[in-house]
């Protein structure tokens, strides 16, 4: 049979700025596989993609796609290719229907195909009973299929998704999965791009891009496996995991990468390292696609963060934040109801749940973005909606999407956001010139911070978040779209800081990041259905997935359908 | 064909969600047209003036009626000249009047007498017709003295003045016809020149090239939309001006319609080349601004004459779309089927249409670089 | 005291930022610099209610000395440019539609013989209507012409005028109406690129996610609003300066009232607009509905300002509507100080409004600043 793809040594370099994008790559991909493609960011993924939909055109080398040039045949590859983009391509003005209407069109279906297909989609994704609902009042994870539902349409034979999980919650992710996989037997070939390693783990073949080149190409058991007996869990449950990790930072311990899951740390071990020359009890666990693939990658930092030296947080009170019975209400629509929780001094508290569960709604009230319609939030005792802005002096902030000016130059973004948290003088110098080399951000200073590197964009807007030293962090989504290497660095600082006592409140999607937490809430239906370590939220061994899961069928059994 | 019409169907429905869209075709073009025709006149007739009678307001009453008469100026009496001059400065009225103390004495006694205006020429043109009003009602008031005071009626060359098209020389009937194109020129622009800037912003436009959509066809739907949309809107004004406000219409609306869709065509080509270049929403709101709404009014020979205007700015008036349509339209509404000019502008309008078109289609990306 | 200066330099911040954002992209700079000068220079040279350039027609049926004496006086005046003879009403009818010309003077058969024998001859002016402004000009530049023509010819002093009138323009004496123009489009042009300014920044810092950002900052909403009023006041003086030099030196026009005075003033007028700005900003989600917003308050406000026709032409209701209108108060404003010096009370009475206008619509914004984030 012929290859779906076919690529020989192809090269992409850009201009502005001057960048090598491919370097060299050669791949197949056979009729029927569901290929994940994986890498850090700034690899090269979504140039690759967009070079096999003939959107870029490559400097050197040979591709085809379908028996189709790209370069040439454009149009007619178009017709047998779907493609789903980052933002999923939706008119957010147009209903679900006109959505699926317009695409069809667009592929150019027959009246009766449509019909055959509108029935078979809707149902496959769920959205039957949406369609007439707009499109940008839809949940990030209705968006998604409707995005590759649109995508669908016309009997693509080539699937390409553009890191289609970017923001959506464990539920909807897995459905999309099971989604796939039911395309696979229809004999469509997929190519999906994620950041999610757990997602990826689960694909035939995984595609690993480092720096353009391609570093690994195969079953992601394959790459998992080479990991076996290295991979470990601290037996100690009684110290708080921070204080084990940082300390193993401190001692220079021979890890390539080591992360806090619940009351433990999970390290991987630096090959041929025994674990007699680690001081800590070990437990032996099973590896993971991720650690994995930071080993090939050179293995996480693991040098402890610099950035909480001069952090002193011990003169503030021991309930940082309190919610009581938080309550908004849109229309006869309820975001939240009756939300309490208390989130003490040096503290992670993480917001689980579903896009469009009352994470984000809960979030904002407790940092005065919205007020409650019932109940109070306590920023260290002060009432959020009496006196917002002195409360607001006590917070770092970091929005979704590294909300940075992005045409502003990194230096500039330094300055104004020390400026308007009240810093002047020698003191406001001496935190940009800290924050400059904690993050390293000396030879990026002059540029728009739009032209950064993914990993450096967060970054800097971590640094602008803590410039004016906050007791409390709120992180909204933190690292949606970040790749695994970003994401432990990230998580390096905030350890460190939380070390020193500053109280952190996170909402995430990736379910190992709801590991790093203290404490859960998971909020369901703008409830929080359960509030716990991570540990008594998974029940016998399961994966903080699989609880999120349980969790929120126990609670409704019909979510599942 | 197929795909044309959806990618229109699209265009409508997002014209129709978006509130701010009708704000900009309907209700805007009504509260324009509503000011065109009743507040933006040019045949000014209450300029504030000031009257100061410094002699004997009896011997001269015959002039104080006329002026208290006038129905282009409106008249308040001050007591006297420092006063007035004061109420000048301020900008209380445009204008002063003066009969000067010897006034009464110098006419009765047949020396030449004068009446002294004194106008504020910070608004140069409402100085001159002040000026010229003034004269105006001292020469009719004149007549009444002479025959009273028994002079001799002198002949001079009489002269019958007729204006054709618009006999009353009402200067709504041509600034109605004036402000549709305005109008359409706003919409054309303004609307179309953020509308394929939103595509790439909010990551669709990648979707569509990756459809069997050809950038031709997304560029005919934009225009297409836009068109109707742009088509409606002038109907609407149209009706509103011929209907409403009494202004004629003397051509064929067969004419009408095409002239009209032709410097669409060129006004939704501009739009969407401003938006194409720029992609950004500030560049292109004040690009519409600056070099679509206010040239348009200015320039485009619908309230200043371009035949007095400098060479060099007659020459750059030619690349105004409104300079090429204004006279097309005047004309429909005043005189009729004027065929030189209509085939004539047309045929600029339609040069200029596909030099921007075509220029826009080479500028449109197929790929992402 | 401490306080404070952290508040000023918090404020401070917000107020840099905000002019490297609109500085820092080479376009934004091109186009804030270039355009206001480029439409001020040749909306001046443009836009003048003066015809000096007359095509015209002339039908002569007398066909004597007197009527060609006549027509030389005719053609030898300044503003007419083009003369051009016809035969036959069809020919004079057909010139006319087809604007070639816009006057047309019809010579009757007795023209010479009826001038001999003191007689009032009638000449026929046919006049296009479709320019009536343009006309109604044409018409007494012509009459002035027919009356001196009769004087010299005949010797006859007709009509007698023993009333003369005599005309002192003020402020203005060579009725120059490019200094009109200009301090009128001063006002106009600043207010186009500061509406663009104040009205994007809020709606497009509300896509981007970065309000967000700001509202999270100890920054109160007022102290946000000045962050956000005072660069587009900024980049508004820098506009105003150029346009001010260009009226120095290319029209000459007179500062009655002192540089000083005219920049002190400005001040209020600019304050009302980045008020407007900010207000439509701040009621709009997205930068498009932000630019028609601008449009929406733009297209009326400058038609009703008193630019193209005096306000005390306008119905009632709209007249009243010249009351919130910054324009109006500008064009009062700059034409005192430019060329009338005007007193302080007057001066007053036309900055009050507006900084009524600049404080309603600037405490509007923060209301709404407030309500929008409940």
């Amino acid at each position: 049979m012929k290859n779906v793809v076919e690529i020989t040594h192809l090269w992409k370099s850009f201009q502005n700025p001057d960048i090598t994008a491919i370097k060299d790559l050669n791949l197949q991909l056979s009729a029927g596989e569901v290929v994940g493609l994986v890498g850090p960011d700034g690899a090269g993924k979504t140039t690759l993609i967009r070079l096999l939909l003939g959107l870029l055109l490559p400097t050197e080398g040979d591709i085809s796609v379908l028996g189709l040039n790209p370069i040439t045949q454009v149009h007619r590859l178009h017709q047998i290719i779907g493609y789903m983009p980052q933002k999923f391509g939706l008119y957010e003005d147009l209903s679900i229907e006109e959505n699926m209407n317009l695409y069809a069109e667009l592929k150019g279906l027959s009246q009766e195909e449509r019909q055959q297909q509108f029935a078979w989609l809707l149902k496959f994704t769920g959205l039957a009973p949406f369609t007439k609902r707009l499109a940008g009042r839809l949940s990030g994870g209705m968006k998604q299929k409707l995005g590759l539902g649109c995508t669908l349409l016309g009997n693509p034979q080539f699937l390409l998704l553009d890191e289609p999980g970017v923001g959506v919650d464990p539920i909807s992710r897995r459905e999309l999965m099971k989604m796939v996989y039911g395309l696979r037997d229809k004999g469509i070939t997929v190519l999906w791009s994620t950041s999610y390693l757990d997602e990826a783990e689960k694909f035939d073949r995984v595609l690993l891009l480092d720096g353009g080149e391609l570093i690994f190409n195969g079953n992601p058991k394959s790459l998992t496996d080479k990991l076996r007996q290295r991979v470990f869990l601290t037996a100690d449950t009684k110290t708080k995991p921070r204080k084990i990790l940082r300390q193993m930072m401190l001692d220079n311990a021979p890890l390539t990468d080591a992360v806090i899951s619940g009351q433990s740390v999970r390290v991987v071990l630096k090959d041929n390292i025994k674990t007699k020359q680690i001081p800590i009890q070990l437990i032996a666990t099973a590896p993971r696609f991720e650690d994995a693939v930071i080993d090939i990658l050179g293995g996480a930092p693991m040098q402890p963060s610099q950035i909480a030296e001069q952090i002193n947080v011990s003169n503030i009170p021991d309930t940082v934040i309190k919610a009581d019975n938080l309550t908004k209400i849109y229309g006869d629509f309820a975001a939240a109801r009756n939300i309490s929780f208390n989130i003490k001094r040096g503290e992670i508290f993480g917001l689980l749940g579903p896009n469009g569960a009352g994470k984000s709604t809960t979030f904002k009230m407790l940092c005065g973005l919205a007020k409650p319609t019932a109940g109070q939030g306590f920023i260290l005792g002060t009432d959020m909606i009496k006196n917002p802005a002195a409360a607001r002096a006590h917070l770092g902030y970091m929005a979704q999407k590294f909300s940075l000016f992005s045409t502003l130059s990194v230096i500039q973004n330094l300055r104004f956001f020390a400026g308007i948290y009240g810093l002047r003088g020698i003191k406001k110098e001496y935190r940009i010139k800290q924050m400059t080399e904690v993050f390293e951000l000396a030879p990026y200073l002059r540029q728009p911070a739009g032209n950064l590197p993914l990993g450096f964009k967060q970054r800097l807007a971590l640094a602008c978040a803590i410039m004016h030293n906050p007791p409390i962090l709120f992180l909204d989504e933190p690292t949606s779209g970040v790749d695994p290497l970003t994401r432990r660095e990230f998580w390096n600082h905030i350890n460190s800081m939380v070390e020193k006592g500053v109280t952190v409140m996170v909402t995430t999607h990736f379910m190992d990041e709801a590991e790093y937490c203290d404490r859960i809430a998971l909020i369901y239906q703008g409830q929080a259905i359960k509030i716990g370590t991570p540990d008594e939220l998974k029940k016998n061994g399961e994966t903080m997935e699989d609880a999120f899961i349980r969790l929120i069928e126990e609670y409704n059994p019909e979510a599942m359908q | 064909m197929r795909i044309l019409k959806a990618l229109v169907h699209k265009e409508f429905l997002q014209i129709i969600r978006d509130p701010s869209s009708i704000l900009i075709a309907f209700i805007l073009p009504f509260i324009l047209i509503t000011i065109f025709a009743t507040a933006i006149n040019l045949d000014n007739n209450a300029i504030e003036t000031g009257l100061v009678i410094e002699g004997d307001r009896q011997q001269v009453n015959d002039i104080i009626s006329s002026f208290d008469g006038s129905r282009f100026l409106t008249i308040t009496h001050y007591d006297n000249r420092k006063h007035a001059q004061e109420a000048l400065v301020r900008g209380d009225i445009r204008a002063l009047v003066v009969l000067p103390n010897d006034f009464a004495k110098n006419f009765i006694g047949q020396q030449s007498a004068a009446v002294q205006v004194i106008a504020d020429a910070s608004d140069p043109n409402i100085a001159l017709f002040t000026a010229a009003y003034v004269q105006g009602i001292v020469a009719t008031a004149q007549k009444i003295l002479i025959e009273s005071y028994g002079y001799q009626k002198s002949a001079g060359i009489q002269i019958e003045q007729v204006s054709w098209y618009n006999p009353e020389l009402k200067s709504r009937h041509f600034i109605l016809p004036n402000s549709i194109a305005i109008i359409m020129t706003l919409i054309g622009m303004l609307l179309t020149a953020l509308v394929i800037a939103r595509e790439w912003e909010r990551g669709t436009m990648e979707s569509l090239l990756t459809t069997k959509a050809s950038k031709l066809q997304i560029i005919l739907a934009k225009y297409i939309s836009y068109y109707c949309l742009a088509i409606l809107s002038a109907s609407f004004c149209t009706f509103l001006s011929v209907v409403v406000f009494g202004v004629p219409f003397r051509g064929s609306l067969a004419v009408y319609f095409v002239t009209s869709s032709l410097f669409l065509f060129v006004s939704i080509g501009m739009g969407c080349l401003i938006s194409t270049l720029t992609r950004n929403q500030f560049l292109a709101s004040v690009a519409a601004a600056m070099f679509g709404f206010l040239p348009a009014v200015i320039l485009s020979g619908g309230l200043f004459e371009i035949s007095s205007m400098p060479h060099i700015i007659q020459a750059a008036t030619n690349i105004i779309p409104a300079t090429h349509f204004v006279p097309i339209i005047k004309n429909l509404f005043m005189a009729g089927n004027i065929w030189p000019i209509i085939f004539g502008e047309s045929f600029n309008l339609l040069i200029f249409g596909l030099i921007i078109f075509a220029v826009l289609y080479k500028v449109t990306k197929e790929r992402l670089e | 005291m401490t306080d404070f200066i952290a508040k000023c330099a918090a404020v401070w911040a917000l107020v840099i930022k905000e002019f490297q954002m609109i500085w820092s992209d080479p376009k934004n700079r091109a186009m804030i610099l270039f355009p206001p000068l480029l439409m001020l220079t040749v909306f001046a040279f443009a836009a003048t209610f003066e015809v000096n350039s007359i095509s015209m027609l002339i039908y002569d049926k007398d066909h004597t000395p007197v009527s060609r004496a006549l027509i030389d006086k005719i053609a030898n005046t300044p503003y007419v440019k083009h003369i051009d003879f016809v035969n036959n009403p069809q020919e004079l009818q057909q010139k006319i539609d087809t604007e070639q010309a816009f006057v047309a003077l019809t010579i009757p058969e007795n023209f010479a013989a009826a001038t001999y024998l003191g007689k009032s001859p009638t000449v026929q002016l046919i006049l296009d209507g479709r320019k009536s402004n343009t006309v109604q000009v044409v018409s007494g530049y012509l009459t002035q012409i027919f009356a001196a023509f009769q004087y010299e010819t005949n010797g006859i002093d007709t009509p007698q005028i023993p009333i003369k009138v005599q005309v002192r323009n003020w402020f203005n004496p060579e009725l120059n109406y490019q200094w009109y123009i200009v301090i009128s489009f001063m006002g106009v042009l600043v207010t186009v690129m500061m509406l663009a300014i104040t009205a994007l920044s809020v709606a497009q810092e509300k896509e981007l996610g970065t309000f967000e950002q700001v509202l999270v900052s100890p920054l109160k909403p007022f102290q946000i609003l000045i962050g956000k009023t005072v660069p587009a006041i900024t980049v508004a003086y820098l506009d105003f300066t150029i346009m001010l030099i260009a009226g120095h030196f290319i029209f000459h026009i007179p500062a009655e009232s002192g540089y000083l005075l005219i920049y002190a003033c400005i001040f209020v007028f600019l304050l009302s607009i980045a008020g407007i700005g900010l207000f439509i900003s701040t009621i709009c989600n997205t930068q498009q509905q932000a630019i028609f917003g601008v449009f929406a308050f733009l297209a009326p406000t400058f038609l009703l300002s008193g630019f193209i026709t005096p306000i005390e032409n306008m119905p009632m209701l709209l007249q009243k509507f010249s009351i919130v209108n910054p324009l109006t108060y500008f064009f009062r404003l700059a034409r005192g100080l430019f060329l009338k010096n005007i007193d302080a009370m007057t001066i007053w009475a036309n900055v009050l409004p507006l900084l009524i206008i600049g404080l309603c619509t600037l405490s509007f914004a923060a209301w709404f600043f407030n309500k929008r984030i409940n």
